[in-house]
């Protein structure tokens, strides 16, 4: 059986990077991946949101999706508004990594470039003080951040969101042009600055991993309106484009339908246990270095596996997500604006100053690309009055989603149960409760933003809170430690009680601020695979 | 005509005052196909096609009495095929409206107060 060099596992951003990392670097890397592709085969046009509307008499296909698929109904859980086009990416999960919980909504993706496939594509750096709290490498973690703004195409502005956070602007390329609801607020923000930089809130453009100008053979996003549905230039950064590059590379290869379910150390290599997904067969790899980079959960997974451990309780962070729907009554009854970006435009912070790594994050996102199907719901109306009161409100509708840091605690954890229904054996069992502290505290940043949105002249109709995990930001199951804990990662990454396994997602950082981690998933893989790569213990 | 087809066009013109045309007829049946209604649903359901007048009160109804019955699901499957129809995309998207538009809106409200009261009796003596 041949020893590879490199087994990197999983496709998604952690994965991605690290494996790119090690490719660039010389190294031989094989990727183990389930992979599952998007096979709708649901062709978009060109075109923009409100032209495919007026004249695909398909469009049905990629708006709600074949015999109605993607029109979802009663309680809403995570990834309710994934579109059909990206609905592969949930696809096998929760056949092949059962979850179970009383108090947790997970969202996990065993898809071609997992969950990164649609992921939302603001790509905050952390400060300083966020990532020591995080239990990263500051000046590592600053220039895997300038290397991959400029290597993957991240847009920013230097604002007041992004001025505290970032090291320097000048990898990123311009931020895309704000819609007309957006501009609005930022410009109400601009009027009254003082005033609100004295209470604590600071509002700026997001940075988001989307082209403002051509990247190699990527075009610059066209303001379609269509970013939910299709990116026909790549536009948008996804791990699958850095997974196909490096498919061209002979120094790389790429084995799908493969699940990794847990690895062996023995004398000079690692063995390397995987199901066959399509088969159903066993089948074994051997390396000399095996990278995880399956996310928070899924590295949890086959940790506790290989190690036959049913009875630890790691410890687990997932931001607590609220979002708000608010009302801008100067937008109401305008006619749908053609070019409009999908993604959040702004973001809103809450006490940065003063709290550092402790402070709260709203992004904004106006509403249009999703269709009125999926709030018309919202209102306590049947469906005629409903349409009617939405198509008028909707053009003033933005929904803030209020995003808080979280720090470990014994009420947030996850084990591995025996589960003889999973092909697997057993289940994850994960739990999360906030304290009572914890729960107050968000609640008055949710109170202040709600304040801060109305002053900017947008009114918040209702605040709902979907339950734990809907954020999709998952960390901290294998944290940082300088000592050789079981179930902790060395500071390079490697897994304390092994000689060459190395976690290479977010399972090693010891907190998580209120921004989104993406981004510093991926600057932490590509310092994990160097690491690696130098065999760092 | 079948049941599905012509609940389908029942469907359609009560939430756009439209007939369905035959694509949206055709999504719908295959959208349904594997519905599956409770008893209280299908008699919601033979009511309403037996009384098409009675629709917009059960749909308005059932928002309270209960607002995830297939028989509304049913409705709301056929509010997103037609959103998803070029032939009344104009019925969806948001367009240009004068200030006075608010009167609309308001009486819109008003209407949809009444139908949720009466339409929660008609949902309670239904099933």
């Amino acid at each position: 059986m041949p020893v590879h060099d490199y087994i990197v596992v999983g496709s998604g951003c952690s994965g991605a990077i690290a494996a790119q990392t090690l490719v660039e670097a010389g190294a031989n890397v094989t990727m183990l991946d389930v992979g599952v592709q998007n096979d709708s085969a649901v062709k978009i046009p060109a075109g923009d949101f409100i032209t495919l509307r007026k004249t695909d008499p398909l469009q049905y296909r990629y708006f709600i999706g074949d015999n109605a698929k993607g029109v979802s109904w009663g309680k809403i859980g995570t990834g309710a508004q994934i579109t059909p086009t990206r609905r592969f990416i949930m696809n096998l999960v929760n056949h092949l990594t059962p979850l179970q919980s009383s108090t947790f909504l997970s969202f996990e993706s065993l898809a071609y470039g997992g969950m990164g496939s649609g992921w939302s594509l603001q790509s905050w750096e952390y400060s300083k003080a966020d990532l020591s709290a995080a239990g990263l490498d500051c000046s590592k973690m600053k220039q895997s951040y300038d290397y991959l703004a400029s290597t993957i195409g991240v847009s920013a502005s230097n604002n007041d969101a992004t001025r505290p956070v970032t090291g320097s602007f000048k990898n990123y390329q311009p931020a895309a042009k704000m819609d007309r609801n957006n501009a609005y607020m930022y410009a109400k923000y601009l009027a009254r600055k003082k005033r609100f930089n004295k209470q604590g809130i600071t509002l700026g453009q997001t940075p988001l991993a989307l082209l403002t100008k051509n990247l190699g053979r990527r075009q610059k996003y066209a303001s379609t309106g269509m970013g939910f549905y299709s990116d026909n230039g790549n536009s948008a950064w996804r791990p699958g484009i850095t997974v196909d590059q490096l498919k061209k590379r002979s120094n790389f290869s790429y084995v799908g339908n493969c699940l990794v379910i847990s690895f062996v150390e023995k004398t000079g290599f690692t063995e390397v246990h995987c199901l066959q997904v399509d088969t159903g067969k066993l089948v074994v790899f051997r390396c000399r270095t095996l990278v995880l980079g399956t996310g928070a959960l899924a590295s949890a997974r086959i940790v506790l596996r290989s190690f036959q451990d049913t009875r630890a309780k790691l410890p687990f962070l997932s931001n607590a997500y609220t979002y708000v729907p608010c009302l801008q009554p100067n937008m109401l009854g305008k006619a749908a604006e053609t070019n409009k970006l999908n993604f959040a435009q702004l973001s809103l912070f809450l006490d940065k100053a003063k709290l550092g790594e402790k402070a709260s994050m709203a992004s904004l996102h106006s509403y249009q690309s999703l269709m009125l199907f999926r709030i018309v719901t919202q209102v306590p109306f049947n469906f005629v009055d409903a349409r009617i009161l939405m198509r008028y409100l909707s053009p003033g509708v933005i929904i803030m989603g209020v995003y808080h840091p979280d720090a470990p605690s014994k009420d947030k954890y996850v084990r591995l149960v025996p589960d003889a229904k999973s092909p697997t054996g057993d289940t994850l069992n994960v739990e999360y409760a906030l304290s009572d502290e914890e729960a107050k505290e968000f609640k008055r940043r949710e109170k202040i933003f709600m304040k801060a949105m109305r002053k900017m002249g947008a009114y918040p109709l209702k605040r709902i809170n979907p339950g734990f995990g809907t954020a999709i930001h998952y960390g901290g199951t294998l944290p940082f430690s300088d000592t050789e804990k079981p179930y902790t990662l060395s500071r390079a990454g490697r897994l304390h009680g092994t000689k060459r396994v190395y976690v290479a997602d977010s399972s090693g950082f010891t907190y998580l601020p209120s921004q989104g981690l993406t981004f510093s998933i991926m600057a932490n893989a590509r310092v994990i695979a160097q690491e690696a790569l130098y065999g760092n213990q | 005509m079948d049941s599905l087809e012509s609940e389908a066009q029942l469907f359609a013109h009560y939430l756009i005052g439209r007939l369905a045309n035959s694509q949206t007829v055709r999504l719908y049946e295959a959208a349904m196909a594997d519905s599956k209604p409770d008893k209280t649903d299908k008699k919601l359901l033979n009511f309403m096609m037996s009384h098409p007048w009675s629709i917009g009160l059960i749909d308005a109804g059932l928002v309270f009495h209960n607002s995830a019955s297939e028989a509304r699901r049913r409705l709301y499957v056929m509010f997103a095929i037609l959103e998803a129809s070029p032939e009344y995309y104009d019925l969806f998207l948001p367009a240009k409206q004068s200030p006075l538009y608010i009167f609309v809106i308001f009486y819109s409200g008003v209407r949809a107060v009444v139908k949720a009261g009466l339409g929660i009796v008609l949902v309670k003596v239904i099933a």
